[in-house]
């Protein structure tokens, strides 16, 4: 493993401190994997040749047409600055969760900078919002370098706790959002499924693009308590005694039937839906967005 | 309900401990936060109910389960009230002790009949209770919870007593009562032979008290027992040696097959002779008498046991027995002419007597105690006083035996000796055609027993005494004349034979039968004069020859007894016999066994009962019900049911 790529394992990337630096060390990271990968060339496109003019970076010129031609020409990528990504991020109680070293917030927020930085440097705007039971935090989307670092400032200033109304803040957020663009949601999505469904509708209905980072816990889908037990629930500090050896079964059959009719649901209504356990390498999710970027071209 | 073992009741508290452990877990639950409840709402309602329900139903089960099994170890009870109401009474209660009650849990379910009529009686009553073996027997008294802790005393006795004597007693306590209200209360297991001269004796009772019996017998009695241990022939001596044989009863109506180990040795000095095992199948009601291949003829004190496998009556399955076979015997042989005793004298020397001979004429001058036995071959010349302290000698244990050769003088010699015997002649007889054989022989007297299969019709006697007016005496063998040849005196130590021992009137020194009958005779006379079995409850009574203490060995120890004179004789009296085994006055040994027929469990016919009239309560009324099997059962049952539950 490169020493970039170890980045992408979140537990390593727990243990830095700047959400800058660990955006810019995931999406290094990332990117040299990529150098091996499918997706090679894609972030450039070239646009047309202009001749060097005092001032360009000596290494930017094409070598082989000086050698055909005998001029000094620069090769011009074209820029794509027509996407508008908006992140939104769930800063609710239940994301606090974990049951290993990270909780699911922390997760959603290498996720959240690791996308901004790469829609950044791929010259796409990146908005961002956080909410929990309201819309906590929102930017519009621009695609700076100074936009960049107030995005991730934001990120890591992000306080988990309150309640969760994902589906009221989506549809505020789907009124708030004027230009068409892309919406990425990085949220557990505890809340009424028919709700969620219908406020993601208003999304597409507004002409986005919206990507579903469904992000758990591995104990959440799994279950695997050993002892009996008293939960307490994060956000509403309500608690209930149970052995969890015995409801497992029906557990887990809930959460599966729960998942899988979501991922239909999305399915139907054009939604990308990606379910990540926080055990899962941060490039997973990236390649998830960069195969929906190529589609949106 | 009640506790028969109470002690145990502390043990109940630890029923708590699943519920102590279901709140500590509770207590010490972890807690840990979870995302959302979200899809723990979502699993069905009904599994948590039924979860809940489970886990309630899981802790009922685990505390019930412990909660019976020890309650089981504190042997609860119920009891039923005999009386519905309670009222004042003067009553006394007959508590049946005699062993046949030890038939399973008979005495204590009696002993608690007992403790329900004492609390069921009304404040200002009293009570006396009594048991027919005399191990407890108080007066009337008011002090009920007294009375009620003198029951938690007593045990079981070995005595095989009846209940009449003891409710002869009952009454006369309740004939000193100022209360109106009288009853006797008599708690039994129906054994006909205790309760019958109770029945017997009622006939004539009057209304006195009333009377109750209660039954605390079940119908299913099954018992075999030992009935005796016993010699066969019953004298051993050094030409007839005597084997031991057991004597085993089957009380009950089924076939039974039991084992049955019979053990001999010698008392002193202390060792095993023999110790053998045999199995004995008994058809119902059958009585077999087992016999063992073992000797007993060498001098010495023999003690045997005999001890059959146990069934739900052991009290009678064990038997005891002794015997003592004397040592070179010193006896007297005394004539007018030595050709009296020639034969005689010959027939006993080769044998393990020391025969001293003397004239008829020194008797005065003879030191009898020396002697175990003399005989008397000449007994003209004696005066009334000789006779007189033939008698004394007699009295301290000695044996007489006579065979005349002419008339006695003496006419009041017969009263001397305390013998029923009076002589029509003043001659010896002589019978035509010339002689006279033995003819009829009583075969169950031990010195004659060995005669059974032989034939002495072939001796013949040409001259005897006739003798007349036996009604007390034995006779041992009659002459072909109908008239007696051998007797044997009512206080069995003096034997009279109507003969006399010379060519001229007998041939029968000259048979094989000779020598044995002699024998016999002298062992018969100089065996131990004193009884050597006794029962549970008697007193033995032994002569000692000395007037210092003595020492006393019983199963229940050892300990010193001065001696007391009684018409004329230093005695030891032992009354403390309540313990079957072997017991040991000197030294002389003895054995107390239980009364064999308390053995017989046959109950008392209802026609009996009903025709006296008497009021029978059953078992079941006031009955005690034990619930330590139902309680067991429950706690089974409940474990049983709380593995279901784990598994579903």
């Amino acid at each position: 493993m490169e020493s970039y790529q170890r980045f992408l394992i979140p537990e390593v990337l727990a243990k830095l401190k700047r959400i800058d630096i660990k955006a810019r060390l995931v999406v290094e990271g990332f990117l040299t994997g990529l150098h091996r990968s499918p997706y090679k060339g894609f972030s450039q496109e070239f646009a047309e040749y202009r001749s060097y003019m005092p001032g360009d970076e000596p290494k930017r010129i094409d070598w082989k047409v000086y050698a055909k031609t005998d001029r000094f020409v620069i090769r011009e990528y074209e820029e794509e600055t027509n996407l508008k990504a908006y992140i939104l991020i769930d800063a609710s109680g239940s994301m606090k969760y974990t049951s290993n070293k990270i909780t699911k917030l922390e997760y959603a927020s290498y996720l959240a900078a690791s996308l901004s930085y790469l829609l950044i440097k791929q010259r796409d705007s990146v908005g961002l919002a956080t909410f929990t039971s309201t819309l906590d935090n929102y930017i519009p989307p621009r695609s700076t370098p100074v936009h960049l670092s107030v995005i991730l400032r934001t990120i890591d200033m992000i306080q988990p706790g309150g309640d969760t109304n994902l589906a009221n803040t989506f549809h505020k957020l789907a009124e708030k959002i004027k230009r068409r663009g892309l919406v990425i949601i990085l949220s557990d999505l505890f809340d009424d499924k028919e709700k969620v469904i219908s406020a993601l509708r208003h999304f597409r209905h507004k002409k986005h693009e919206v990507l579903v980072f469904h992000i758990l816990d591995k104990n959440e889908l799994d279950f695997s308590f050993s002892q009996p037990l008293i939960l307490r629930d994060l956000e509403t500090s309500k608690e209930v005694t149970l052995d969890p050896r015995v409801i497992r079964k029906d557990y887990q059959k809930t959460v599966h039937e729960f998942f899988s009719d979501f991922k239909r649901r999305c399915r139907e209504h054009l939604i990308d839906y990606h379910k990540i356990t926080t055990d899962i390498p941060l490039d997973r999710a990236l390649f998830d967005y960069l195969e929906k970027r190529s589609r949106l071209g | 309900m009640g506790f028969f073992a109470p002690t145990f009741l502390f043990l109940l508290s630890l029923a708590s401990i699943p519920l102590i452990i279901h709140l500590i877990q509770r207590i010490r639950l972890k807690k840990v936060y979870y995302s959302s409840l979200f899809f723990l709402t979502e699993t069905k309602r009904e599994t948590f109910s039924w979860l809940q329900i489970k886990e309630i139903l899981l802790l009922i089960f685990r505390t019930l389960f412990i909660f019976f099994l020890f309650f089981s170890l504190t042997r609860p009870y119920l009891r039923k009230k005999i009386f519905s109401n309670q009222y004042e009474a003067s009553r006394v209660i007959i508590l049946d002790d005699s062993y046949s009650m030890g038939f399973n849990n008979y005495f204590s379910d009696a002993k608690n009949t007992a403790k329900k009529l004492i609390q069921e009686l009304k404040k200002g009553s009293e009570a006396a209770i009594l048991a027919p073996s005399e191990n407890l027997k108080t007066n009337l008294t008011t002090s009920l919870i007294g009375l009620e802790k003198t029951l938690d005393t007593i045990t079981i006795s070995y005595s095989g007593n009846t209940l009449e004597s003891i409710f002869e007693e009952g009454n006369a306590l309740l004939m000193n009562s100022a209360l109106p209200r009288k009853e006797i209360f008599i708690i039994t297991d129906l054994q006909k032979r205790a309760i019958l001269p109770v029945i017997d004796k009622l006939s004539s009772y009057g209304n006195k008290a009333e009377i109750t019996i209660i039954d605390i017998s079940k119908n299913n009695e099954e018992n075999a027992g030992i009935e005796k241990i016993s010699l066969s022939p019953n004298l051993p001596t050094q030409d007839f040696p005597s084997k031991p044989q057991v004597q085993v009863k089957n009380y009950s109506t089924k076939s039974t097959k039991r084992n049955l180990l019979f053990t001999l040795q010698y008392s002193e000095p202390e060792s095993l002779i023999q110790n053998i095992k045999t199995e004995v199948s008994l058809s119902p009601k059958e009585t077999k008498t087992v016999p063992f291949e073992v000797e007993i003829r060498k001098p010495g004190t023999y003690r045997a046991t005999a001890m059959l496998s146990t069934d739900s009556l052991r009290l009678d399955d064990n038997r005891f027995f002794t015997i003592t076979v004397p040592e070179q015997t010193p006896i007297l042989l005394m004539y007018e002419n030595p050709a009296d005793i020639q034969y005689i004298e010959k027939a006993l020397k080769s044998s393990y007597f020391n025969v001293n001979t003397a004239n008829i004429k020194t008797l005065r001058q003879q030191n009898l105690k020396r002697y175990k036995a003399i005989g008397l071959f000449s007994a003209t010349a004696l005066t009334y006083s000789d006779w007189q302290r033939i008698g004394y000698y007699l009295l301290e244990g000695g044996g007489v035996f006579i065979a005349f050769n002419k008339e006695i003088k003496e006419p009041q010699w017969t009263k001397a000796l305390n013998l029923d015997l009076s002589l029509t002649g003043t001659e010896a007889v002589i019978k035509s055609p010339g002689f006279v054989t033995i003819e009829r022989v009583n075969y169950v007297n031990p010195i004659m027993e060995i005669f059974r299969d032989v034939d002495l019709s072939s001796v013949k006697f040409y001259s005897y005494w006739e003798a007349n007016n036996l009604s007390q005496s034995q006779v041992l063998a009659y002459f072909s004349s109908a008239k007696p040849f051998l007797l044997e005196g009512k206080d069995k130590k003096v034997l009279v034979a109507l003969t006399t021992f010379d060519v001229q009137s007998t041939d029968f020194m000259f048979k094989a039968t000779f020598l044995p009958l002699v024998h016999r005779i002298f062992t018969f006379l100089s065996f131990p004069s004193f009884r050597q079995e006794y029962q549970v409850g008697d007193t033995i009574k032994t002569q000692v020859l000395t007037s210092v203490a003595v020492k006393v060995i019983t199963p229940n120890g050892e300990f010193i007894q001065t001696p007391i004179v009684e018409e004329g004789k230093t005695l030891i009296k032992l009354s403390d016999t309540n313990l079957p085994g072997f017991y040991k006055i000197g030294n002389e040994s003895f054995v107390v066994n239980v009364l064999a027929e308390e053995g017989d469990l046959t109950k008392i016919s209802d026609r009996e009962l009903k025709n006296q009239n008497i009021k029978v309560i059953n078992s079941t009324n006031g009955k005690i019900t034990d619930l330590s099997r139902i309680s067991l059962l429950l706690s089974i049952l409940f474990f049983i049911l709380e593995l279901v539950l784990l598994v579903i």
